[in-house]
């Protein structure tokens, strides 16, 4: 229901998808990503595009996860470094570093990853309620562990993410 | 009144005009005080304005301003009869009117609805005011009361300032006789009455119009407010309101038709033609009069003079009437009456079911010939006209019944009209008009409306607002009753139609359609609630309300989803609300029947719902041609209630008939009902487009037009956001908007140039590479122009701001008792909107502290040898890419020795600190919050509030404000502000690695200093001395936690000043002056303290834009 419900608000783009039969109500499309060896998902109606490379300029006094600002065609759009969000180190290779650029409460808003995989098509009955703790990340921004030819794929809540009560948390 | 209904560009429009009629009559009640209250110019000035005031609240529905003004014109009109001469308390209270005027408007912004600003007392100065002893003299502006005897007894209506409203039973009788309709005659107040009658004893005739909304203002385009004005610029309008009555009796609801009717009861010395002529109001082309009662036609009324012949002849009246227009004239008239005439046959053959066309064509016929008729001046053929016309009008409202009877004197009374035209046709002459059997006819329709007009005066409001009438018939609240009882719900489903249909038609077809699949519409109808108030109608955004009742199984969040989100409200009727449907129709029924009006509702309400939709359907039939082949074709492999609804459409265009959808839905079994919900449900709106194939092909072509449901859903909030603002609408020039249009034609220009020389680039690339050169230098200026321009519509004049002042001034003089010219400058100076809000609280408090501390009492004046009178100046002027203004006063300056005391015992400075600041500086902490030189507190100044106030408003626009002041000379407060806050000036600075964008509204100079040059106090602070002052040192690697390469040879110090404070910031390196386009850093999480936003400059690279304020208020905490 859940799902269902996130999908009728959409706008007709996702009407359209919802009609060339790929999106069943039993599976859910996703964009996979890694941030460290982890590979991770977000929901694909909320990502408006992947960018390659981009120039950031860093601003000052901000959360430490927050990279900075980057021009996106003419808008300034924050960066937030997932990796950093999540405590993890790895050392990426540069050239796959990518942004995805999504859209949370009507604002847009990048995230660095170490690097996009594919967009595919979870079905809803291989997904697993998320488990306590995986390395580090709170349960609040899992919506699930989906497990697809033996790969593990942490479907990430990022609306919570960046949540007026996370924000608060961080700033107090 | 629901908020997002009314509208707001109506609003809008409202504010605006109310505003500056405040601000005439302010400026007029100022000079008519100054001129000694005897300018008769003045008042008449004045009057108007509050009468225009009066007029345009009471068109919105505005009780309470509509009834101070009311009282205010009162007054005003005594004043301007010469009964009564101003003295300065009166005109304080005339003020203080204003005052609560201005209250009022605020509320109006802030709560869009009426105000309850207390006016009760004083209304009761006013009254008192009116009440006030005559002076012995009589004006020469008196009107005298002209003793033509009248039928109408004067002593009837005594001109009384009583509170009672409601019109009383001669009143009405009065009305009666003027043949002013009763549902026109309900809206009269008392008041009005008088006013009616007063002008009819001074021989102003009397003519009654209705215009229609729509069709008359919005398809043409023209504001209602502006049709306003101009007719009150030329005649008496005695009465304007909306008639609320018409609306539940509107059975044929056809929507794009659909019309609020305005009727405007107005009082006139000229002729009707006169009267066009002079308004410049075309009677063909803006509204149609419907009737009119001149003086004349009353008499004829009165005295019965039926059997006068009457002599006229056609005459060529100046240029304007041609002999080819008389020749088409005649031709016109023997043509309608002939149309005329034949719609008549046509019933006489079948009387008892004719085609109410035919009453239309005959109506429209009279009405014409009527119109012709008046152009001519022909008034005996109008007046005949015009009596048909209200026979055939009675006939189609069903007042009363197309009998043989009437049949047969209406075609005796055409053949005399047209004997009438003929001899005119012929001889260019009326030499008589048989009005006889016109006598019979009227005395039939009289006898047959007797009942109605004899009952409406006495409850006169019953028809129009009986808040429980809801409208329904005894068939709908028979389902509602059968529902409660099956214990089935009942919604009630608010949608908005929007005026424009077309944009919302199919998205309104496809919910009702998909609703009906699980439920059964039982009612559809306009929201008589919203349209009641007068505030209501809106020409240029008409929103209709719509309520759906609904009988459903389903929940509440299921109907919501099945609406798409896109229904203004959906409310679960209970069985409370059907009973007092059914209580209220009950009422309504013996109401109606009671006026003999019984007729009306006794027609079954489906065919209204009925009618409706099909006119919705044929609507939806527009864009359903593009895929009804589609659909037909795919037909087969789907669900029967699919097919039946395609059956549906198919017969529909193969016979043109027009067959209610609802039969086809109830047919459909409710398991099927049940089941498409449920997959419905679970699938949400997918399962409606895959089982609805021509849905969805429908939902395709929408998206083509650029219409769907998302984006009907973000409109709505964001048009009532705006309301909340209230003003949030700036008025262009229409030529700047013009220059505008010009520069961006040359932009296309420039850009097909680049396109052409992009076409064939290798060609020819020398050539090419100095056309591109000379089309970027084009482009690059097209470009400056626009920008420029656009700057320009946001401009607006400071004289805005200026002149609320002298109103202000005058109080403040008054109380203080002094004496003070005010004079003001550069008031056409324009500044951005932004920055104009911003800066009337800062100038008042500056005017105030001008008025307070600066000027003199009289008596010190001039024992300091200056003149008694005050002087206080205003200026505004450019200066480069700012505004200075200068409030200067020529009082006694500030003395820096008392600030300097002041300050020390406010503990605002030690000792020490105040031997180092020089004079000049000192004077700077009068900005401090809480320093006031005043010993009392006084109910003007003194509480060390206000200088705060100017320093930070002036703060916040990025300004400076400077003091020049001479002991015993006078003050000068100098504002600087930036012309524009969108795009600014900037310096760019590097820090470290970083570029950050300074406004250079704020830098006063940048200099290189070495590292040695700044020193420090007490080993803390650091400072540096420039000239012979010392400013402080504002580090924004520290501030901002950046790595700065610190070169010790080589620093640069950029003096920043805001308000009246200074401070160095220490950069790396400067790297010029560059125009930027601020953008909001639109996020929280880079939101950080110090920084204004962000731009982007050429290269792509973002540069974040340093928050001097916040940078100065930080530095100081850390202190």
């Amino acid at each position: 229901m859940k799902p269902n419900d996130k999908l009728l608000k959409k706008t007709g783009e996702s009407t359209e998808i919802m009609e060339d039969g790929k999106n069943k109500e039993s599976s859910r499309q996703a964009v996979t990503f890694n941030i460290g060896k982890e590979e991770y998902a977000i929901d694909i109606m909320l990502v408006i595009e992947i960018i390659k490379s981009a120039r950031i300029t860093p601003v000052p006094l901000s959360l430490d996860f927050v990279k900075g600002v980057v021009n996106l065609r003419g808008k300034v759009v924050p960066v937030v470094d997932l990796k950093k969000k999540f405590s993890i180190t790895f050392q990426e290779n540069p050239k796959e570093v990518r942004f995805i650029v999504v859209e949370i409460e009507k604002k847009i808003i990048g995230f660095q990853v170490d690097k996009v995989k594919e967009v595919i098509s979870i079905p809803l009955s291989s997904i697993d309620p998320a488990p306590s703790i995986i390395s580090g990340i709170s349960q609040n921004y899992i919506e699930g562990v989906g497990r697809i030819d033996g790969r593990l794929i942490i479907l990430l809540n990022i609306e919570k993410l960046l949540s007026e009560k996370e924000l608060e948390k961080l700033s107090v | 009144m629901n908020d997002s209904i009314m509208n707001n560009d109506m609003l809008q429009d409202f504010l605006e005009e109310a505003k500056e009629m405040i601000e005439v009559l302010n400026h007029g009640i100022l000079t008519l005080e100054q001129s000694g209250g005897g300018n008769i110019d003045i008042v008449n000035e004045i009057f108007r304005s509050a009468h225009t005031l009066k007029g345009m609240s009471g068109m919105m529905g505005f009780t309470n301003m509509n009834h101070l003004t009311h009282t205010m014109e009162n007054a005003l009109d005594k004043v301007r009869n010469g009964e009564m001469i101003l003295n300065t308390d009166q005109i304080d209270v005339l003020f203080e009117c204003l005052d609560e005027l201005n209250d009022m408007l605020a509320d109006i912004i802030n709560e869009s609805g009426d105000s309850n600003v207390d006016t009760q007392e004083t209304l009761e100065k006013l009254k008192d005011m009116l009440n006030s002893p005559k002076p012995e003299t009589k004006s020469k502006f008196e009107t005298p009361v002209p003793s033509k005897p009248k039928t109408i007894q004067k002593a009837e209506f005594p001109v009384s300032t009583s509170k009672e409203e409601k019109i009383n039973q001669t009143d009405a009788e009065y009305l009666n006789q003027l043949m002013i309709p009763d549902e026109v005659l309900n809206l009269f107040k008392k008041y009005d009455v008088e006013k009616l009658h007063n002008l009819i004893l001074n021989d102003y005739n009397i003519y009654y119009f209705k215009v229609l909304l729509d069709k008359d203002f919005c398809k043409k385009n023209i504001s209602l407010i502006e049709f306003y004005k101009k007719l009150e610029s030329s005649v008496e309008i005695i009465l304007s309101s909306c008639i609320t009555d018409s609306i539940p009796d509107i059975d044929a609801i056809d929507l794009k038709n659909y019309d609020m009717q305005i009727v405007f009861v107005i009082a006139s010395k000229q002729t009707k033609k006169e009267f066009f002529k002079k308004t410049g109001i075309d009677s063909n082309k803006i509204f149609e009069i419907f009737e009119t009662f001149e003086n004349e036609q009353l008499q004829i009324q009165d005295n019965s003079k039926d059997e006068e012949e009457i002599f006229f002849e056609l005459t060529f009246d100046g240029e304007f009437i041609t002999p080819e227009i008389i020749k088409s004239f005649k031709e016109e008239s023997v043509e309608h009456i002939h149309e005329f005439n034949e719609c008549l046959l046509k019933i006489e053959k079948n009387p008892d079911n004719f085609n109410p066309e035919l009453i239309n064509a005959m109506f429209r016929a009279m009405h014409t010939m009527k119109g012709l008729a008046n152009m001519f001046s022909l008034k005996p053929i109008s007046e005949f006209a015009h009596k048909l016309e209200n026979s055939i009008d009675a006939v189609r409202n069903g007042k009363i019944k197309m009998t043989e009877s009437l049949v047969e004197l209406l075609l005796k009374n055409c053949d005399s009209l047209g004997a009438a035209v003929q001899e005119l046709v012929e001889t260019n002459k009326i030499t008589k008009i048989n009005n006889k059997v016109l006598h019979e006819l009227l005395n039939l329709i009289n006898s047959n409306e007797k009942p109605e007009s004899a009952l409406s005066t006495e409850k006169p409001h019953k028809i129009i607002k009986n808040p429980f009438y809801y409208g329904f018939s005894e068939e709908d609240i028979k389902k509602f009753e059968t529902a409660i009882t099956n214990k089935n719900n009942i919604y009630e489903i608010t949608f908005f139609y929007k005026q424009d249909l077309s944009e919302n038609i199919n998205n309104f077809d496809i919910i009702k359609t998909k609703i009906e699949l699980f439920g059964e519409i039982a009612a559809l109808m306009f929201d008589i609630d919203e349209i009641i108030g007068l505030d209501y109608f809106n020409p240029a955004n008409f929103d209709l309300p719509i309520k759906l009742y609904y009988i459903s199984q389903e929940n509440i969040s299921t109907i919501s989803m099945l609406t798409d989100k896109s229904a203004e409200n959906i409310r679960k009727l209970d069985e409370t609300d059907v009973k007092n449907f059914r209580e209220s129709y009950s009422k309504y029924v013996s109401d109606k029947n009671s006026t003999s009006l019984s007729s009306k509702i006794k027609r079954p309400k489906p065919v209204r719902k009925q009618e409706l939709e099909n006119h919705i359907k044929k609507e939806g039939n527009k864009s359903e041609t593009n895929t009804k082949e589609t659909t037909i074709s795919i037909k087969e492999s789907h669900s029967k209630i699919k097919r039946e609804q395609n059956e549906e459409l198919r017969r529909r265009e193969n016979s043109g008939e027009q067959t209610p959808i609802m039969e086809q839905t109830k047919s459909s079994s409710p398991e099927q009902n049940k089941q498409q919900l449920n997959s419905l449900v679970k699938s949400g709106v997918s399962a409606v487009e895959k089982s609805n194939p021509d849905r969805a092909a429908k939902r395709e072509s929408e998206k083509k037009t650029g219409i769907n449901d998302s984006k009907e859903i973000q409109t709505k909030p964001a048009t009532s956001s705006g309301l909340a603002q209230g003003n949030t609408t700036v008025r262009v020039d229409i030529e700047k908007l013009d220059a505008l249009m010009n520069l961006v034609g040359e932009l296309l220009i420039a850009k097909t140039q680049v396109e052409q020389i992009g076409l064939n680039f290798d060609e020819n690339i020398s050539e090419n590479k100095s056309k591109l050169k000379f089309v970027t230098e084009q482009l690059g200026r097209v470009t400056n122009d626009i920008q420029e321009a656009i700057m320009k519509t946001r401009m607006v004049p400071i004289g805005t701001v200026f002149n609320r002042f002298p109103r202000v001034v005058r109080d403040i003089a008054k109380a203080r008792n002094k004496k003070v010219n005010l004079i003001i400058k550069g008031e056409e100076t324009e500044l951005d909107k932004t920055v104009i809000e911003e800066i009337g609280d800062p100038m008042v408090h500056l005017i105030r502290n001008a008025l307070d501390h600066g000027i003199e009492e009289p008596e010190k004046r001039i024992a300091a040898g200056k003149s008694e009178t005050g002087t206080l100046t205003l200026n505004a002027f450019h200066e480069g890419n700012h505004i200075i203004i200068e409030i200067a006063d020529d009082g006694a300056g500030i003395n820096p020795k008392i600030i300097r005391k002041k300050s020390l015992e406010k503990g605002l400075l030690t000792i020490e600190e105040s031997n180092m600041i020089p004079d000049a500086e000192i004077i700077k902490f009068i900005f401090k919050p809480g320093f006031s030189t005043a010993e009392v507190i006084t109910d003007i100044s003194g509480r060390g509030v206000g200088m705060d106030v100017v320093k930070s408003n002036i703060s916040k626009i990025n300004g400076i404000v400077d003091i020049q002041t001479n002991v015993g000379a006078g003050t000068t407060f100098t504002i600087k502000l930036p012309l524009t806050l969108a795009i600014i000036n900037s310096l760019l600075v590097k820090v470290g690695e970083q570029i950050f964008a300074t406004p250079l509204a704020a830098v006063i100079e940048s200099l290189k200093i070495k590292a040695a040059d700044i020193g420090s106090i007490e080993g803390k602070y650091e400072i540096i001395k420039l000239r012979d002052g010392v400013i402080p040192i504002l580090r924004l690697n520290s501030q901002f936690k950046i790595q700065s390469k610190e070169n010790k040879d080589k620093l640069f110090i950029v003096v920043i000043g805001l308000a009246e404070e200074k401070y160095a910031i220490v950069v790396d390196d400067l790297l010029g002056q560059q125009e930027i386009v601020i953008k909001s850093l639109n996020h929280k999480i880079v939101s950080t303290p110090g920084i204004a936003g962000a731009t982007i400059l050429g290269d792509g690279q973002v540069v974040l834009i340093l928050d001097i304020s916040t940078l100065i208020s930080n530095a100081k905490k850390n202190r």
